[in-house]
């Protein structure tokens, strides 16, 4: 193994322990960090917005706020599919703006020690690449820590807050 | 010449992939013809493939691995017929002679004359009918110097050296023992997005994660379809030198003894530099490890163009 695969992403010089809430998409297991996620909501209709840029799937109503929702699977890369009892809305707060992401279904919140995270193969120069902050095996499976903050541009996350 | 030979190889394995029912149908009649002692072979083969994966599993050096497999070569059943066949159509139209036949450079006609033949041509041209790339080809991260040469690898090998034959989607291919990891059983494959299409995805190993690639789509990615990607189903992972690489492989077929003088090695790495060179017997590429683990780690698939 190549010791760039080794390299841990350390959280701080402790072994900082973080909690990630995972969800799940095209039956990959993803987490986000806990300290920017608000809220979860089941799905419910979410108002499209003519003009919108291709990631917005439209708009909710969150207690009189209005929360424009992303198409995460489109952001990603992957195939689109059909809301289902699972679908979840997980609202979050990254580059100051609070918006909704919509998953496949969210599974619970783990905690992972900055040593058990490592850093994403690097391999592709798409730009969904950049979303990946790390990975972390765990129970024999892969969680693939994201980035939320690079979930979007700078140019895109002023442009939602035009919305 | 390493042009033609690219191209010789290139054709090969489309004929192997265009006709692998045939290819299987006369496989079986070979096998059913074969003598008992091809079937020690096999067995003493299937030993050394243990061996392999006894390796793999206790992360023992590939220094351990007797090369008892390695006096006969058992040939991949799918192979063999159609390999014969090859080199008998070859030398009823090239008519060359006994004397001719010994040397090497006839060993390479007898790769290259399929390419000029018309039959060939109609099959190039019938599997370039449906043209389903997946990567269009761009403009590599590397440059030709700074991808490991063949010589690298002939280096490294001594005069007699030990191959891994693997096969995947009826294509066969060699590695060098010297650049083998390890070979792994395929499991839990995680997709990674926004990697490329070749990109299988991580699997853990040995606590680190192991980047698995879609052989099929990486060495063959015009052939690559829907219906192809149905079809294969790998089963193990080669591992790729002390990388974080590994290729997918459906079927392990054997590990032999071979010299360097088996082998048309490749003077120019040209724009398959992940070729190092063709098994003469088997007919099957052997690969450039080195050079495979440098273009997969700059994200670069088989066709991107490489600037000299």
């Amino acid at each position: 193994m190549t010791s760039s695969n080794s390299v841990k992403v350390a959280a701080g010089s402790e072994d900082a322990v973080l909690q990630w809430v995972t969800f799940k998409l095209d039956n990959e297991t993803y987490g986000i960090n806990v300290m920017q996620v608000q809220e979860v909501l089941r799905y419910s209709e979410i108002a499209p917005v003519p003009g919108a840029p291709h990631y917005v799937l439209g708009i909710i109503n969150l207690r009189g706020n209005v929360v424009t929702v992303i198409d995460t699977r489109s952001r990603f890369g992957l195939a689109s599919a059909e809301v289902n009892d699972s679908t979840r809305v997980v609202i979050i707060e990254a580059e100051k703006q609070v918006i909704g992401i919509l998953v496949d279904s969210v599974a619970e919140v783990v905690y992972l020690r900055g040593s058990e995270i490592d850093n994403a193969p690097n391999v592709g120069t798409e730009e969904s690449a950049k979303f990946i902050q790390g990975v972390s095996n765990r129970d024999s499976e892969l969680l693939i820590l994201v980035d939320l903050d690079k979930l979007l541009s700078d140019e895109e996350w002023i442009e939602l807050t035009q919305i | 010449m390493s042009k033609s030979v690219d191209d010789a190889v290139c054709d090969y394995f489309s004929l192997l992939l265009s006709e692998p029912k045939a290819e299987l149908a006369k496989a079986e009649v070979v096998k059913a013809n074969r003598p008992e002692k091809e079937s020690v072979d096999e067995r003493l083969s299937r030993q050394a493939l243990e061996l392999l994966f006894a390796k793999a599993k206790t992360e023992a050096s590939s220094e351990n691995i007797k090369p008892q497999a390695s006096t006969q070569v058992s040939c991949d059943a799918n192979l063999v017929p159609a390999l014969s066949e090859a080199v008998t159509v070859s030398k009823s139209q090239v008519g060359i002679t006994e004397s001719e036949e010994k040397s090497s450079t006839a060993l390479l006609q007898l790769v290259i004359e399929p390419v000029t033949n018309d039959s060939a041509e109609e099959v190039k041209e019938s599997l370039s009918a449906t043209p389903d790339v997946i990567n269009p080809p761009k403009t590599a991260a590397l440059t030709a110097t700074q991808i490991s040469s063949t010589q690298t690898l002939l280096d490294k090998l001594d005069e007699e050296f030990q191959v891994l034959f693997f096969n995947v989607a009826g294509l066969t291919l060699a590695v060098p023992l010297v650049s083998l990891g390890g070979i792994v059983n395929l499991e839990k494959v995680t997709s990674l997005i926004g990697r490329p299409d070749w990109y299988l995805g991580v699997q853990q190993y040995r606590d680190a994660q192991l980047n698995v690639v879609d052989t099929c789509a990486w060495v063959m990615p015009e052939k690559y379809d829907a219906a192809l990607a149905q079809k294969v189903s790998y089963q193990y992972v080669v591992v790729l030198e002390d990388s974080h690489w590994g290729l997918g492989c459906e079927s392990l077929i054997n590990t032999i003894n071979i010299k360097k003088s088996e082998v048309n090695w490749r003077s120019q790495a040209g724009k398959r530099p992940w070729l190092a060179g063709v098994v003469k017997e088997q007919m099957c590429g052997i690969l450039n490890v080195e050079a495979l683990v440098q273009m997969l780690g700059a994200g670069m698939g088989c066709q991107d163009v490489i600037q000299s």
